[in-house]
């Protein structure tokens, strides 16, 4: 057996060993949970197998059976996607108590790829904020971690479908309470960098005339849009992803939607830098001072100091 | 720390980052440069989605109200068109803000990168001088 | 009928979805030919994007308007 062919004839029997599995999979997953014998075949199963957006009260805790829950109430219970996002709390901080407990000075292992992740983000970071930057570096990270590892729960296969568990950001209210999170930590870092009189000087400002008072007024109220945005960006793209992912999956069995599931965990890693950039990106134009804004736009220098400090300094260190 | 030339004092006083080891030299620049088209993604995708929200909002408190008020259409009609100008303005005011942050980085990043290049050439000729 | 509607008005995303693939087109070939100016290019390239996306936001809250009103 020489060489070439026995390696080009074993990538085509793993791959025709992988459409085999697939389709036994299939075959399984239609024996135990589709709908052969459904009417409608299509439609139905489609709708049955849909994932609702409200989510589904695992403990009730507010001793009220008749309670129809809808999708904002205040009714305390405890929903799959809660105890998803406990799950995946434990999963992100667990592994990282116990890497961050024996720390060597020479890295090897588990302890060098966590370093080259974190170093990656972190200059990551740093190019976008500059090196302003470092003191929200672990917001970012813990954001980032969060929403990664939430979104990618949704693809373990089973959740969604079991009511105890759902993924956490394919739930609106999830969602919601990381934007509330993020807009309190952006407006909060505002106001500590320039005090609550610069801070709301930058928005109620005569120096610019009436255009520019008018422009401030208009920002201030469209402060409300931030968070609503970065919670719906999420939620529509992890829900419409499991949407997409379920009726791709009744529709045509397994070769469409394993595309679709390489497509999701991109999405999943995508809106994870998404969600972190814009808090950091949000973070640092709160704490711009309101000298900066409106006046140069077309000099590039007054950001370019602290950048160019960045860059260098990142180089100097090594 | 195996830099040729001695940085001035003035770049080494942020040269501390903790998380930072020497273990990784010029991947952090690189890496920089790779991943930082998701910056512009996100950048991207918040044009887009303020607008929406910021329109589909001042049409819906238009809708709302005119039903208080019984009118018309007026306030539902004034409402979109102010809420497409509101998320305009906010997004170019985003853009520009954030483009300026980002352009200036790539740039200082761009000028290091060719300097140090340019230092590594230098001692790689006196290097082969020598020999 | 409603549906139909929306739908209808959803269509309009069509021209801003060919403008932004112009323009990506155009940003690209330019970067190309001068990968120099790529961080100028780029900046150009949101903004234009940018206004063509609002076009299409203005088609997809039309047809959600008439799903909602």
């Amino acid at each position: 057996m020489s060489v070439a062919p026995a390696k080009k004839s074993s990538t085509k029997r793993t791959l025709l060993l992988a459409a085999v599995g697939v389709i036994l999979l299939d075959a399984f997953a239609i024996v135990m949970f589709g709908g052969v014998g459904l009417n409608n075949f299509p439609g139905d199963v489609i709708k049955r197998s849909l994932e609702p957006i409200v989510p589904h009260t695992v403990i009730d805790l507010g001793g009220d059976p008749n309670h129809a829950a809808s999708l904002f109430d205040f009714y305390p219970s405890i929903t799959g996607s809660i105890i998803m996002s406990w799950v995946v709390m434990a999963v992100v901080i667990i592994p990282l108590t116990i890497a961050a407990r024996r720390l060597k000075e020479i890295p090897s292992g588990a302890q060098n790829v966590l370093e080259f992740a974190i170093e990656g983000l972190t200059s990551f970071a740093m190019g976008i904020g500059g090196p302003g930057a470092k003191r929200f570096i672990t917001f970012f990270l813990a954001c980032f971690l969060f929403i990664v590892v939430s979104n990618w729960s949704g693809l373990i296969p089973g959740v969604g479908r079991v009511y105890e568990f759902r993924a956490p950001t394919s739930d609106v209210n999830v969602t919601v309470g990381l934007a509330l999170v993020a807009f309190v930590y952006f407006h909060y870092q505002g106001v500590r960098a320039l005090g609550i009189g610069g801070y709301l000087g930058k928005f109620f400002t005569l120096k610019t005339g009436p255009i520019g008072l008018f422009v401030g007024v208009l920002e201030f109220f469209l402060e409300i849009v931030k968070p609503i945005t970065l919670a719906m960006r999420l939620f529509g793209n992890i829900y419409g992803g499991e949407l997409a992912l379920t009726v791709m999956t009744t529709i045509t069995l397994a070769f469409i939607p394993v595309a679709l599931y390489g497509l999701e965990l991109f999405v999943g890693l995508m809106q994870g830098i998404i969600f972190s950039v814009l808090v950091l990106v949000f973070t640092m134009l709160a704490m711009e001072g309101h000298h900066e804004e409106g006046h140069d736009e077309h000099s590039p220098a007054a950001a370019g100091d602290g950048a160019t400090a960045g860059a260098e300094s990142r180089v100097a260190a090594h | 720390m195996s830099n040729p030339t001695p940085a001035p004092k003035s770049e080494r006083e942020f040269a501390d980052p903790p998380l930072e080891s020497p273990q990784i030299p010029e991947k952090a620049v690189g890496l920089t440069s790779d991943i930082g088209k998701g910056a512009y993604l996100a950048l991207f995708s918040q044009i887009g989605i303020s607008l929406l929200i910021a329109n589909l909002g001042g049409a819906l408190l238009g809708h709302w109200i005119d039903g208080q008020l019984n009118s018309g259409p007026i306030f539902l009609l004034l409402g979109f068109v102010g809420g497409f100008v509101a998320g305009a303005v906010a997004a170019a005011r985003l853009v520009q803000r954030t483009l300026r942050r980002l352009d200036a980085f790539d740039v200082a990043a761009k000028a290091v990168k060719r300097e140090r290049e340019a230092r590594e050439r230098d001692a790689a000729r006196l290097k082969g001088r020598v020999e | 009928m409603d549906k139909l509607q929306a739908g209808i008005a959803a269509l309009g995303v069509i021209g801003p979805a060919l403008g932004v693939g112009i323009a990506t087109a155009a940003a690209a070939s330019a970067i190309g030919r001068n990968p120099e100016a790529a961080g100028a290019i780029r900046g150009v390239f949101i903004i234009g994007a940018a206004f063509a996306e609002g076009l299409g936001v203005l088609a997809i809250v039309l047809g959600i308007l008439s799903l909602v009103l």
